[in-house]
């Protein structure tokens, strides 16, 4: 199966995960997510999904001058975004469970 | 020294001293997303720059190898940020609703607070939810449009509109105009003169809702409520709302054709039924007085009819304003009556005979017979609640 439709629905959680220890900017969040195993995951994707969890109330925001050359956009979580991400991480844990059993019951 | 800072930041050019390449890719994507309100647009490509600086950084192959096309990567922005896909360049809102979207941008910005609350937003996504009712009042209201723009009136019997002079076309039509609607609305419509019907649609409709709403509040009648007697005398109150509606004169007329002349008119609580004295006749298009009748002690008798009316018209011997009296209509048909069983229950007998006592009796099969019969002379022989003065 193609890991990219399975990206899409976990996104969210992906990248607020990667915020969860240290605000980041995009660049950082991709590569974070790349070098974690998540090869697939698109540049386009992640900015899109920092726009719509900052839109709902989950991150805040900040620009920071950088050295190398144009100013960076930081992210980083809020309560609202630290209370999603644990309630996403619940849901995913027993989904992935759930999951499990059923392909362990299949593939005996 | 502000200068600097200012260029640090990078707000005024962010694509100072970048690659061209850098600066091409940021701007086709920013080109992709026009349509999008301009905040989002910077929202979603304000890192861009510095991205693409990164990437440039690691690796000389083409954007569009390593991230996508423009087209490819505003498409996944869009796709990933929940906004709707592009429509196609061409007719767009844009200029027309700029000023909108600024005022509506700084409403956001004031309200963020509200709109980020937790209640609100429940609130706010609970909303499309509702477009299915919006589709179907829309087509509801754009037959009612249909009705206005042909004459018809908007809502009759049970709010249907009326089309072409008949509730039946008019709710086949609001049928097909919600089916219609719903269609529309059901379906993405990617092309830009879909959005503009939306919007067009919308516009027309709430302006019939403004019509609707007026109309259903204005003929609202409340009850002995804030209603000003016009009658001359007894209980029974002539609204001003609908005294329009009540006709100047009353004639009553034997099944066998014989007008009747001074017809008092009770209604079932025995109360006199006066019309007002004054008022607008519709049908003659004038306003018009009536002269009251009076009785020995002079008071006036409202319920006597017919009675004297006059309209104000415009001559043309006189080139004036004068006073007409309006002569009795000519009444040329009959109405094949049969005599109804009489009221055996004595009750309207107790009625009438405490309204009008000398006239009155309740009565039995031949004395309806006998009305037929007696031409002229049995002016009398009325209804319970048709009494003659002048009756035997």
């Amino acid at each position: 199966m193609d890991t990219s439709q399975l990206l899409k629905g976990v996104l969210d959680l992906a990248v607020l995960s990667v915020l969860a220890s240290d605000d980041a900017y995009g660049y950082h969040i991709v590569r974070t997510l790349r070098e974690a195993g998540l090869e697939e995951v698109g540049d386009a994707s992640v900015y899109g999904t920092l726009r719509r969890l900052y839109r709902s109330g989950k991150l805040t925001s900040y620009v920071k001058p950088s050295d190398e050359g144009p100013h960076r956009k930081y992210y980083g979580l809020n309560a609202e975004g630290r209370d999603h991400l644990e309630a996403g991480t619940k849901t995913w844990k027993s989904f992935t469970e759930t999951l499990d059993a059923l392909l362990e019951g299949a593939t005996r | 020294m502000t200068a600097t800072v200012d260029s640090e930041l990078g707000q005024p050019d962010p694509s100072g001293g970048l690659p061209a390449d850098i600066v091409e890719y940021v701007a086709a994507v920013r080109a992709l997303l026009t349509d999008l309100d301009p905040d989002e647009i910077d929202d979603l490509t304000d890192d861009l720059h510095s991205h693409l600086a990164e990437i440039r950084a690691e690796s000389e192959e083409p954007f569009a190898d390593l991230i996508g096309t423009p087209e490819q990567f505003a498409a996944e922005l869009r796709q990933s940020a929940g906004l709707a896909q592009a429509t196609p360049a061409g007719l767009r809102l844009g200029s027309v609703t700029r000023s909108f979207e600024r005022i509506a941008r700084t409403a956001e910005r004031r309200f963020a607070p509200i709109v980020a609350h937790r209640w609100t937003r429940a609130t706010l996504d609970f909303l499309p939810e509702l477009r299915p009712a919006w589709w179907v009042a829309r087509g509801y209201l754009l037959a009612g449009l249909l009705a206005l723009m042909t004459g018809g009136r908007l809502a009759t019997f049970l709010a249907v509109p009326s089309i072409a002079g008949s509730s039946v076309v008019g709710f086949g039509v609001m049928v097909a105009f919600i089916v219609a609607s719903v269609r529309f609305g059901r379906r993405h419509h990617p092309a830009p003169w879909a959005r503009w019907v939306t919007v067009i649609t919308a516009v027309l409709a709430a302006w019939v809702a403004v019509i609707l709403f007026d109309q259903v509040s204005s003929s609202y009648v409340p009850y002995g409520y804030d209603a000003e007697p016009v009658a001359v005398d007894g209980p029974f109150v002539v609204d001003p709302f609908v005294d329009e509606l009540l006709p100047a004169n009353i004639y009553a007329v034997l099944p066998d054709g014989t007008p009747l002349d001074q017809v008092l008119l009770y209604d079932e609580t025995g109360g006199p039924v006066n019309l007002p004295e004054s008022g607008y006749s519709i049908e003659f298009g004038a306003e018009y007085e009536a002269e009251p009748a009076f009785d020995e002690s002079g008071r006036p008798v409202g319920n006597l009819f017919p009675r004297r009316v006059q309209v104000l018209e415009w001559s043309e011997e006189t080139g004036d304003l004068e006073l007409r009296v309006l002569p009795p209509p000519v009444i040329d048909w009959k109405l094949p009556i049969t005599p109804r069983p009489p009221a055996t229950d004595g009750r309207s007998s107790t009625t009438t005979s405490t309204t009008v006592p000398a006239t009155t009796s309740s009565r039995s099969a031949p004395a309806s017979s006998t009305t037929t019969d007696t031409e002229g002379e049995g002016e009398g022989e009325g209804d319970s609640t048709v009494t003659d003065p002048d009756g035997s």
